[in-house]
């Protein structure tokens, strides 16, 4: 069913999915997917695509959505309400208690990728990873129909990523200081990784692991004050755009309905055992990003560099995917010109919706 | 023991601290203690004591209505807002701990009955709690108070993230309590932390600017209210003054906790409770009639 | 600006008009920050810091009231400022979004300077979110830096790197340090942080220039400093001075070095009541470690309560206070009078 709110959304699925993509996704048909973290980015992208290979390709794939809050369902994916494919259940990761029966997929995207809430309340968050992955994994051993779960770890487990290396391979084990308090959300999501190859090793469960790193689309707050974020929420409401430093940092940004067709061919098609990161491999500068936001918003906007005077060392966070080139063929379908028209257009919808 | 039935939704610190204080109260039965997570210490606790718990959140008043006729809540503003509604269909008593300020603003020592006509009182704030007896002392001895000060000073580690957060909710609370008690035309409140170890207790200041001070009678009254409070915070104690300090009347008063479940030096936190149990048991003996008074219990 | 000059250019900001307060009970006049603004404007100086000692929303029996609103100052300062921005410093606890920081922006503030005591970073969020979100510059303060070890600092600023803030600025609000303190801190801030930094010094052990230098020389870009000095306690660095020294080291500051020191004349003649100098007070609050803008009521308090000032800070210090709890220092006071003297 296409209504007017998802049909710009279902253009992107069907983009992303290509000619073969639907064929590539078949394991998937009359199964039932559960999705923890269902009102995150994550979980709203990968709902948004299983609604669509029902609608437009009869998969008739069941989805259970569980998250703390419900309202946020209506508000940021209105086009997601009242299926009847989809069940949303309200829980507390670290409360749940049972999947479906029939479950056959799950998707572990719990957890706040917020750096502001991780360094404010770091136990909370660490607990929130930890347990409530240890729970989900002990939830999924019931599931005598699973097939295959899907982590979402962090491409933060990294650390920062060296100066000489072009790309982040996942055979790197990363640079990261369990003693510093900025470390709390990463080291968590490495013990997640552990969590998840015991409950392999242990209980047999079928998993795949996967890095996120950087993503843009509708359904992305722009609340937290990451670089794209912030140009994002400047050109929207005609402020200059901030760079800190002399914008040489690089970054890639992955676009929300490739990366859920990605995860889905992972999903649906991966080993278990896999590791993969979840990413753009091209970067681009943070120059180059403010001066593309500026270019597609259309607006006249002053693009400021950091004024103090030194030199911020420029950094880089670019996934290696050659690995998911390799296993799954992947190509990104989008280009960045491309991600960020549709996710202002997106926002700027939004902001029409809540003033009209 | 029977008493009126209270249940507590929240079961973080504040929760814990609250069931151990209904417990020690010949007037109140804590019946249930609820929480979002069954990993929860307070929940823990809860059944290491015999006392029922939930982690179905309000659904279990809903569905269990006679469970309780007080409710505290110590869960958050955002939550509090959706509870009270609710409470308020079942018609319980609802004592809020959270920065909602749904209800009216209550302190025990200074309410002689009439705050009990509501069916939700709150909490306002630790300053508020510490710092409006003594607004309320000044208030009854003089007619016209320009402007009244607060500041309050509490230890770092007893502020979690929840108060660090809602820092300007705190201040714009208890200037407004402090206006309301004492009928001084403009207040303003301030907070400290003081990351200093070993912790320091909770210390609050109270300036006054008042045209024509009357030290003697406000010294009087303030001595009649101090007596009320300590009723249910014994260790309220005035250490300065009330003396008169650059044309300012200066009083301090530092309070310590009793140190059930929260550590002594979050007197801040524990006078809440404090006042939130004395309210509760103010409810119980209006409207259950107790004709028994034991030591300790306000007269 | 080009990449090439980035190494050597040090932004100065200028807070004679609001820590200067501190040294004549918060009495500063619109129309002296009015004529400052121009004379500071021609001269350059990039940054230019007015309000209330303690910031806005401050003024208070608790830190002294001021003579006029934070409005008026604000006010006076932005007619006044063309080319230089307009900053304030402001301390979530004495401050509310409300009631200081939307009044502020509507007049037109540039920079708000968010602070907090060196270990309280988290109460700053709410503040650098807000600022952010309405196109303006939000840094964080850390006060009191010398109060946390260098590993703590680093963690407080990363919250208020992660909350948005453009830079932080640590601030030696008790001119505790020698160089090699600064030295340790600044490295290690810079080595943990994606923001650049800043220092805020004080003088009450003759150290505040040297302070400054050892802050650039460690990697800081931004350097607070008052004409004359003029600031809490012993003062602040002293404006002219440092800009007269960071010249000769090599570093641009932008600014013009006669009309820089004619803005010291005139802030001798028409803002203090005194040049700030090192008293045996301010040298014991220094060696104390407490807050600079604890002196003036300090010495008050003691000579109505016949105590020494000096042990009135030995004890503050001993007690860990932050600045802000100058309700203390009565209380301290009459401890030290009622047990005769030292304690």
């Amino acid at each position: 069913m296409t209504t007017v709110s998802n049909t710009a959304l279902y253009d992107d699925c069907a983009r992303s999915l290509g000619n073969q993509g639907a064929a590539a996704l078949s394991p998937l048909r009359h199964g039932t997917l559960v999705i923890t973290g269902g009102t995150g980015f994550v979980g709203l992208w990968m709902a948004t695509l299983c609604a669509f290979l029902n609608d437009c390709h009869g998969f008739n794939l069941k989805l259970v959505l569980t998250a703390r809050r419900y309202g946020r369902l209506v508000t940021a994916a209105p086009h997601l309400v009242g299926r009847a494919d989809l069940r949303f259940v309200s829980a507390d990761i670290r409360q749940f208690i049972e999947m479906p029966s029939e479950t056959s997929w799950i998707i572990h995207a719990a957890g706040t990728p917020d750096s502001r809430i991780h360094l404010s309340s770091p136990m909370e968050t660490m607990a929130v990873i930890a347990e409530g992955t240890y729970r989900i994994l002990r939830v999924a051993e019931q599931c005598d129909n699973l097939r295959m779960m899907l982590h979402l770890s962090s491409a933060l487990v990294y650390g920062t990523q060296p100066l000489d290396m072009a790309s982040l391979p996942e055979d790197f084990t990363g640079t990261l200081n369990p003693a510093a308090v900025t470390s709390a959300y990463a080291e968590a999501k490495r013990y997640s990784e552990a969590l998840c190859v015991s409950a392999r090793s242990q209980s047999r469960t079928p998993l795949i692991i996967t890095r996120p790193f950087t993503f843009l689309g509708p359904f992305q707050s722009l609340e937290a004050p990451w670089a794209l974020n912030n140009f994002l929420y400047s050109a929207l409401h005609n402020q200059p755009l901030k760079v800190l430093g002399d914008g040489r940092s690089v970054r890639s940004h992955f676009y929300g309905s490739d990366m859920a067709f990605l995860l889905l061919r992972i999903l649906s098609g991966g080993r278990s055992g896999g590791l993969y990161n979840l990413g753009h491999p091209i970067g681009t500068t943070l120059s180059e990003l403010a001066e593309l936001v500026v270019r597609v918003a259309g607006v006249q906007l002053d693009i400021r560099y950091n004024t103090a005077g030194r030199q911020i060392a420029a950094s880089r966070l670019i996934p290696d995917m050659t690995r998911c080139h390799h296993d799954f063929g992947f190509t990104s379908t989008f280009t960045l010109t491309e991600a960020i028209e549709r996710t202002l257009a997106w926002n700027r919808r939004r902001q029409d919706e809540v003033m009209g | 023991m029977a008493g009126v039935k209270v249940a507590i939704l929240g079961s973080g610190n504040i929760g814990a601290d609250l069931m151990i204080k209904v417990r020690r109260s010949e007037l109140l039965e804590c019946t249930v203690l609820i929480g979002r997570n069954l990993s929860s210490l307070g929940l823990a606790k809860a059944q290491s004591l015999g006392i029922p718990i939930s982690v179905e959140g309000i659904n279990y008043i809903e569905k269990h209505p006679d469970c309780c006729d007080v409710v505290f809540d110590a869960t958050s503003a955002a939550s509090h807002f959706e509870h009270a509604v609710i409470l308020s269909r079942l018609g319980k008593m609802v004592i809020d701990l959270t920065p909602a300020k749904v209800g009216e603003f209550y302190v025990p020592a200074v309410d002689f009955g009439t705050g009990l006509q509501f069916r939700n009182l709150n909490m306002i704030t630790c300053g508020g709690q510490a710092s409006v007896p003594i607004a309320y002392a000044l208030g009854q001895t003089h007619t016209k108070i320009d402007y009244i000060e607060v500041i309050s000073s509490i230890a770092s580690r007893s502020a979690g993230p929840a108060t660090r957060r809602n820092l300007d909710e705190y201040i714009h609370t208890t200037e407004a309590a402090i206006r309301r008690f004492s009928g001084c035309l403009t207040s303003k409140a301030i907070l400290n932390l003081n990351p200093a170890i070993p912790c320091i207790n909770m210390q609050t200041t109270v300036f006054a600017k008042i045209a024509n001070p009357d030290l003697e009678a406000f010294r009087n009254k303030l001595d009649d209210v101090v007596q009320r409070v300590r009723a249910y915070v014994p260790k309220y104690e005035i250490i300065v003054g009330p003396k008169l300090d650059n044309d300012r009347v200066v009083t301090m008063v530092r309070v310590k906790g009793r140190g059930d479940y929260l550590p002594p030096y979050a007197g801040n936190l524990d006078i809440i409770n404090c006042a939130a149990i004395a309210a509760a048991e103010d409810f119980a003996m209006h409207h259950h009639q107790l004709s028994q008074f034991t030591s300790g219990v306000r007269p | 600006m080009t990449p090439a000059d980035t190494h050597t250019r040090i932004i100065i900001n200028d807070p004679s008009l609001r820590d200067g307060n501190h040294a004549i009970g918060h009495q500063l006049k619109p129309e002296q920050i009015a004529a400052y603004c121009r004379i500071a404007d021609e001269a350059g100086i990039p940054m230019v810091e007015v309000g209330h000692g303690n910031g806005i929303g401050a003024s208070s029996l608790q830190l002294g009231l001021s003579a006029a609103s934070d409005a008026e100052l604000l006010n006076a300062a932005r007619d006044n400022l063309k080319r230089s921005r307009l900053g304030v410093h402001v301390i979530p606890g004495f401050a509310t979004i409300e009631k200081d920081i939307k009044p502020a922006l509507d007049i037109g503030v540039d920079v708000f300077r968010i602070a907090s005591h060196c270990t309280e970073a988290d109460i700053t969020e709410r503040f650098i979110d807000y600022v952010r979100k309405r196109g303006r510059t939000a840094y964080g303060v850390l006060m009191m830096s010398h109060m946390a070890s260098s590993d703590v600092l680093v963690e407080e600023a990363r919250k208020m790197e992660a909350y948005g803030a453009e830079m932080v600025v640590i601030m030696d609000s008790a001119g505790a340090y020698l160089p090699h303190e600064v030295r340790t801190r600044i490295m290690a801030l810079v080595e943990g942080l994606q923001i650049p930094l800043g220092f805020h010094a004080h003088n009450n052990l003759g150290m505040a220039v040297a302070n400054s230098v050892a802050a650039v020389e460690a990697g800081a870009s931004l350097l607070d400093g008052c004409a004359r000095g003029f600031g809490a306690g012993a003062g602040n660095a002293q404006l002219e001075v440092m800009v007269a020294v960071l010249h000769k080291l090599g570093y641009h500051t932008g600014i013009d070095l006669y009309r820089v020191l004619d803005l010291g004349n005139f802030a001798e003649n028409n803002l203090m009541s005194t040049v700030p100098t090192i008293s045996s007070d301010s040298i014991i609050s220094g060696i104390a470690g407490v807050f600079s803008g604890f002196l003036k009521p300090v010495q008050r308090i003691a000579s109505q309560y016949g105590v020494d000032a000096r042990d009135i800070f030995i004890e503050l210090g001993r007690r860990g206070v932050v600045a802000g709890q100058e309700d203390l220092i009565l209380e301290v006071a009459e401890q030290l009078r009622a047990s005769g003297g030292k304690q």
